[in-house]
């Protein structure tokens, strides 16, 4: 059985990765497939700047933006969006008429719904690490 | 400028333009709950064979204590209004 800070950390690489290294197959496919659709229909509805990052790693920055800690606890996927939500494509921004990198953000219902879908994804994940490492820490019982 | 949703939905871009369902968006919310009951059962239950039905039974739970709660509220609001 792998150590149980591997597993958890593999089911945040990918999740349902942490359940497939203790044996748990069906159980880490069924998981990991379905906190990926939820997070895949939180970008589709919303727009890949659902995901909107802090601009820093200090506290207030950090707090400013509570939604991203749920998103990040997803995987790196997050960190990936993050990136590309800056730096794909341009858009016209609708205050000042300038040209801006990345995609623009989403508003109202649309926006709020995507966000809730990628940071429930990522909550999701959180439990299902716990459970997994927890697993591994007592040969795969619960 | 008022757009229709025939015209939102040319414009739509996957990833880089919100789904055009501003008239639907409280629909969205029946996938969210079978996703959250599917994982949530696929991690309690013992056996996996568990899980289908189980999660059947807690997603109806949570869209009836949704519908309950939303018609308390918009009772509660009406009462307020005519007062």
């Amino acid at each position: 059985m792998p150590p149980p800070p591997l597993v958890a950390l593999a089911g945040w690489v990918l999740p349902g990765l942490g359940y497939w290294l203790i044996g748990q197959r069906l159980r880490g496919f069924v998981i990991g497939v379905s906190i990926l659709l939820l997070y895949l229909a939180g970008l589709i509805i919303g727009g890949m700047h659902v995901i909107d990052a802090p601009t820093g790693l200090t506290m207030p920055l950090i707090f400013a933006k509570p939604w991203f800690i749920g998103q990040v606890l997803a995987g790196p996927v997050t960190l990936g969006c993050s990136y590309m939500a800056n730096n794909w494509g341009t858009y016209i921004d609708p205050g000042t008429l300038r040209q801006m990198t990345g995609v623009a953000l989403s508003h109202s219902r649309v926006n709020e719904i995507g966000v809730l879908y990628t940071a429930v994804a990522g909550m999701l994940n959180l439990m299902a690490i716990i459970d997994c490492s927890y697993r591994a820490s007592n040969e795969g019982a619960r | 400028m008022l757009f229709t949703l025939a015209e939102a939905g040319k414009a739509f871009e996957l990833f880089r333009q919100p789904l055009p369902v501003w008239d639907y968006w409280y629909l969205l919310l029946i996938p969210l709950c079978l996703g959250v009951s599917v994982v949530y059962k696929a991690i309690k239950c013992r056996e996996m064979k568990q899980v289908p039905r189980e999660a059947a039974v807690i997603f109806i739970m949570i869209l009836l204590g949704m519908a309950l709660a939303g018609a308390v509220l918009l009772a509660l609001v009406r009462v307020m209004e005519k007062r």
